[in-house]
């Protein structure tokens, strides 16, 4: 413990990585100034940008390996930085690998890098091509800080890091005008998590008097009793910051405007690493929340019910980003269910293959909007399989996945987060039926996303758009993402009753080791027997086959389905396409009041009362003075002479007695 | 070393008025090396100041004169020259040395008439302001206290904008009620203690019957909250600082409200700390209401300067609400936030200051779309804001999350209320941010806008780079504190124990003598 330095270079490469790309942005500016173009600069902070991630990547390995040649070893911890010292308590930083970080680790790293990679092509001739990589790996040096931090408030200096860069990737395009509003919105929903995830943390020193995360975890126990309740609150304040992060109801409608940003933004950031946050800090606390069996379940409702509203508002979407977006929100929902029935790596096991096919079908997107000259909507596409071929077939392993066709990745990791919602029962049980419904409706949309954009006549004008395969940069990270989602179920395959382990759910067990033994004190784990875990299955690749089949088939030749539905049921549709009503709620309910009342206070309260009887006493002032006037000239300069002479006068009355 | 340090700034303007005024060029020069001057030697006290130790350091003490007066009435009371530094002050003495270059490199930009005057005003108020916070003997803190502000009423009376007028007769309006309070609690105090050394003071001060510290607190508080100024005395603020040019507004923002933060700390909490705690939930309500009420009154404004002017009243409410939660934590956030607030808002000031010599306007409507042509400015202002915001990693977020953790065991109701400033700081914030930097360029005129030059890099870059220093490694500045703050706190649980015991009946006093007598 201690010893091993080196981790802090896992975030502090991306870091001097962005501080350099941003040198050459600006080298960048001034060159252009000068009249050169200044690409080679620029291509220069590309390659910088992606040889970092690879030195991460590496990193992240050689401590994955280290830790899984050494099973006696469960963390890897450097020496710490003595952050703040407030007194009565104080933060000491150090960069910890465990068990659950290492494969956070090896997310971040790995798909960052591939994405690094892909934007070299996407972004290709963007002017801010610089400028871009210096946010990309501002983004992965925060990242890390919030994997890797040994405390909580280091977690947070991750946690809002990851937030403004997402603030500042959203708005890269902010001369469009949109893009810079739909970042502020997103800055400012996180804002609302984190005032929530600072009150939790206060409650945190109050109880535990450290911000240590393993400290924190390890004394959970001890408190139960006499600290439930307050652990409960912490508990559920820190959720709320979740919440924030992780777009959960009702804090999730910044994300659908977060695809403001360019599409790499949308897969790293806004699918596969930084919305996962949420999850992984429940994860890293899941003794804290194993004591709250109340606010477990409350995290199983909020789940479920984005669940359901994500999967819902994908259905009706034109916007092939839109699509992707609602269809994290509601896989963001899975997540949270699973945490909530204490399936702590069935969570972790959605995280990582969400963040394969996940990412995969936001580049894949990309590619398409790359290879459609930035055209979004799927109304105006059809029929691409011709022109992008590798696109077409990548996209098409995503969306397996997504919808979880039998044995891919996702297939495994959401059908293990429902079994374990079935065999949680009682409250659970509505839980389960909300996510099976979801789960069908996401075969529908994926697929329905997949005829439109692919399949069908090609619904644009052949003249001014000619559709072309992304060049190899983009689709080589494309392919190795589509070998993953396809076969990213290995990492945790389902236990079967065959001897032998659940791959992930067996590396996590020290992490979750004290969540669990406080979960079922004593008692087992709930275990499914063969034939109903068979069944699960076994309706699982049902609906998936079923209804992904039926999205296909509805809108292969086109969207005359979607037309048919506006007809037939227009309130319905209305309110799905403007997922749940839930933003402009907000714009009525919310913004306006508080936007009233900020004019109210700075007119009626602040310079009519306040300063209103201010300026009243002032002319009184002025009023009983004015003989005084008549002496002095009434100018300001004249009052202060008075002033400085009157202070004079009495130092020197004073020195004289 | 600290006569120096106060009054080398006062020798530079004497220079200065003894050079022709026409030579600006060398004037400038003059003003500039007597600052850098003073702030290496600010810097070298800070460097060898020793935060362990809580009594006062580089101690100067001289007889003065004698005051005529004490309780009995014939007691007399020496007026000690007393000069010296704590754990209390340090920073700030630091902090103004440290910024008084930077505002005289700013104003090349925008003093181009009576620029003589505005130097010599200038460094008078510089040795105002270091006098304050090194004065150990409270006489000569006010004497220092009215020497600080008679430069602003002329800096900002003739250098000022439009409505300069009307800000410095509301400013000195204010300015004057709270003197003359704070005058009445300075005779009081000697009167009651015989002394006006403020150390012998904070020592006997505890002595004096419950009402009458009540009182001397209450007046002390009055002329202090005035200045903070804590709502609903704030009203002064929003239009001298916009008003105010931009040296100005920096100094304003940076140092003279922290003269208010300051008295609260020195002359309320810890010379009453029981009228202090008697009172705190009052000052913690408007700290807590002061923070919301700001970001609110900040959000609906129109000119980017005012902005920046209300979000003072929202920042400060943060120092407040640390010094009356009276923890730990909550002084030592308290203290850092005072510093925080004047580098990050001394920045803000500074580069609305950046804009508006070139587009003379500060209406936000006139901007949009700045980041396309200037993108160095962009980066500073986003940089500033996020600071301002309490991005951890930069300042803001140290001592803001120190303030707060050190209420909530206190308050967790006005820590809640506090913590949803942080929501509607980002609110505010970024608005500005965004109608200013970002979307399309619509106003032509301002595609041609120059970025940056040097002169203006050179006045940004080390305030920058303390922001990032202290959000990275706070705890060198911490530390200096932690001496003198810890003293605070300890007499703080002193008085809360006394307190406690006051309560009870006599029997169980004498009980609870005795265990102690034991």
């Amino acid at each position: 413990m201690g010893s091993f330095n080196w981790l802090w270079l896992l975030p502090f490469l991306p870091l001097a990585g962005s501080v350099c790309a941003a040198t050459m942005h600006f080298g960048t500016l001034r060159a252009r100034k000068e009249g050169n173009t200044g690409t080679r600069l620029s291509s220069i902070a590309g390659l910088i940008a992606c040889g970092v991630m690879a030195a991460a990547l590496a990193l992240s390995l050689y401590a994955f390996i280290q830790l899984a040649g050494n099973r006696e070893v469960t963390a890897l911890e450097s020496s710490s930085w003595a952050w703040i010292d407030a007194g009565s308590f104080s933060v000491e930083l150090s960069m910890v690998v465990d068990r659950l970080s290492s494969v956070m680790l090896l997310v971040i790293t790995g798909v960052g890098f591939l994405i690094h990679i892909y934007s070299i092509g996407y972004m290709k001739g963007d002017p801010g091509y610089a400028k871009f990589f210096a946010y990309l790996n501002l983004f992965v040096f925060a990242m890390l800080m919030l994997v890797l931090s040994s405390s909580l408030l280091g977690m947070f200096v991750g946690w809002e890091g990851v937030g403004l860069c997402s603030y500042l990737l959203i708005g890269f395009w902010h001369e469009k005008g949109w893009p810079a509003e739909a970042g502020q919105k997103a800055f400012v929903f996180n804002r609302v998590g984190d005032a929530c995830f600072l009150l939790g943390s206060f409650l945190l020193i109050a109880i535990f008097d450290t911000l240590d995360l393993s400290d924190i975890a390890n004394s959970v126990q001890a408190n139960i009793g006499a600290n439930s309740r307050l652990m409960a609150l912490a508990a559920l304040l820190l959720f709320g910051g979740a919440c924030g992060k992780s777009a959960q109801f009702p804090l999730f409608t910044w994300l659908p405007d977060a695809m403001a940003g360019p599409t790499p933004v949308s897969a790293l950031i806004h699918a596969a690493t930084m919305v996962t946050a949420g999850v992984y800090l429940l994860l890293r606390l899941n003794p804290l929340y194993a004591a709250a069996p109340t606010v477990l379940f409350i995290i199983g409702c909020v789940g479920a019910l984005t669940a359901l509203i994500g999967a819902s508002t994908a259905l009706m979407q034109r916007d092939i980003k839109k699509v992707l977006a609602y269809s994290t929100v509601s896989q963001l929902g899975y997540m949270f269910l699973g945490i909530a029935t204490g399936a702590w790596s069935a969570a972790l096991f959605h995280l990582v293959t969400h963040a394969f096919f996940k990412g995969l079908l936001f580049l894949g997107s990309g590619s398409v909007i790359h290879g459609m000259r930035d055209e979004q909507d799927m109304y105006k596409m059809g029929g691409l399989r011709r022109h992008m071929p590798r696109t077409y077939i990548t996209f098409l392993a995503g969306a397996a996945a997504l919808s979880g066709i039998p044995l891919t990745s996702g297939f495994f990791s959401k059908d293990e987060i429902l079994a374990h919602t079935f065999l949680h029962g009682g409250l659970y049980w509505p839980l389960w039926i909300v996510g099976i419904f979801s789960a069908i409706l996401t075969a529908f949309y994926t697929w329905r996303m997949v005829a439109l954009t692919f399949f069908g006549d090609e619904r644009f004008d052949a003249n001014k758009i000619r559709p072309h395969e992304s060049p190899a940069t983009m689709t080589l990270p494309l392919s190795i993402l589509a070998v993953l989602a396809l076969a990213g179920g290995l990492l945790n395959l389902p236990a079967l009753h065959i001897p032998g382990e659940q791959a992930l759910r067996d590396w996590i067990s020290p992490v979750t080791a004290a969540g669990d033994a406080i979960l079922y004190a004593g008692a087992q784990a709930h275990h499914p027997s063969l034939w109903l875990e068979l069944v699960l299955l076994a309706l699982g690749s049902a609906i998936a086959l079923v209804f992904a089949h039926k999205g296909f088939h509805g809108f292969k030749n086109g969207w005359q389905h979607d037309d048919a539905m506006r007809s037939k049921r227009p309130e319905l549709v209305g309110f799905l396409e403007h997922a749940w009503m839930v933003d402009s709620t907000y714009a009525a309910k919310i913004v306006a009041p508080l936007r009233l009342a900020s004019y109210v206070i700075a007119t009626l309260v602040d310079q009519m009362l306040i300063d209103g009887m201010v300026n009243g006493a002032g002319r009184l002032a002025m009023k009983s003075g004015s003989k005084l006037r008549s002496v002095v000239d009434g100018s300001v300069m004249s009052y202060a002479l008075w002033m400085g002479a009157g202070a004079s006068i009495l130092t020197v009355v004073w020195t004289c007695f | 070393m600290l006569s120096a340090l106060t009054f080398l700034p006062l020798v530079g303007a004497i220079v200065i008025v003894a050079l022709p005024g026409r030579s600006v060029q060398l004037l400038r020069m003059v003003a500039l090396a007597v600052t850098v001057a003073v702030a290496a030697m600010g810097v070298s006290l800070f460097i060898g100041f020793d935060g362990t130790r809580a009594a006062a350091q580089n101690v100067l003490e001289t007889a003065w004169f004698t005051l005529p007066f004490g309780a009995s009435g014939a007691r007399e009371v020496d007026v000690h020259f007393f000069l010296g530094v704590d754990g209390v002050s340090i920073l700030l003495v630091a902090l103004t040395s440290i910024l008084m270059p930077l505002v005289v490199m700013s104003s090349i930009g925008h003093i181009n008439h009576r620029v003589k005057e505005f130097l010599v005003w200038l460094l008078v108020m510089e040795t105002g302001m270091l006098g304050v916070f090194l004065s150990l003997d409270v006489v000569l803190f006010y004497f220092f206290w009215e020497v600080s502000l008679v430069p602003l009423y002329f800096i900002v009376g003739i250098w000022g904008g439009d409505r300069r007028l009307y800000a410095t007769i509301k400013f000195f309006l204010y300015t004057v009620a709270g003197s003359l309070v704070m005058l009445v609690a300075v005779i009081g105090a000697i009167y009651y203690l015989g002394t006006s050394s403020i150390p012998a003071l904070v020592e006997s001060a505890s002595d004096l019957p419950a009402e009458t510290q009540a009182w001397l607190f209450g007046a002390f508080a009055l002329a202090f909250a005035i200045k903070v100024p804590i709502l609903p005395f704030h009203t002064w603020l929003a239009d001298a600082h916009t008003e105010a040019p931009t040296a100005g507004s920096v100094l304003l923002a940076a140092v003279l409200l922290k003269m208010g933060t300051y008295g609260l700390l020195r002359f309320g909490v810890e010379m009453f700390p029981e009228a202090a705690l008697t009172y705190a939930p009052v000052f913690l309500a408007l700290g807590a209401i002061g923070i919301v009420y700001g970001a609110f009154l900040a959000w609906a404004q129109t000119d980017l300067k005012r902005l920046i002017a209300c979000s003072s009243v929202s920042h400060l409410g943060f120092c407040v609400l640390g010094l009356f939660a009276m923890t730990e934590a909550g002084l030592r956030g308290s203290v850092l936030q005072m510093i925080n607030h004047g580098l990050s808002t001394g920045l803000l000031f500074l580069l609305v200051g950046m804009i508006y010599e070139r587009t003379h306007t500060r209406r936000l409507d006139r901007f949009g779309g700045i980041a396309t042509v200037m993108p160095v400015f962009s980066f500073f202002f986003v940089f500033t804001v996020l600071s301002s915001a309490g991005l951890p990693g930069l300042n803001g977020f140290v001592g803001e999350y120190m303030i707060l953790a050190g209420t909530f065991t206190v308050s967790p109701f006005w820590t809640a209320i506090s913590v949803s400033g942080v929501i509607f700081g980002a609110v505010y914030l970024l608005m500005a941010t965004r109608r200013v930097l970002f979307g399309p360029l619509v106003h032509e005129e301002n595609r041609k806008l120059l970025d940056l030059g040097g002169r203006e890099l050179a006045t940004l870059i080390p305030l920058v780079a303390l922001c990032v220093w202290i959000g990275v490694a706070p705890n060198g500045f911490i530390q200096k504190t932690a001496g003198s703050l810890d003293r605070i706190s300890h007499r703080v649980e002193r008085a809360q124990e006394h307190m406690r015991i006051g309560r009870l009946s006599t029997a169980q006093q004498t009980v609870l003598r005795t265990e102690v007598e034991r």
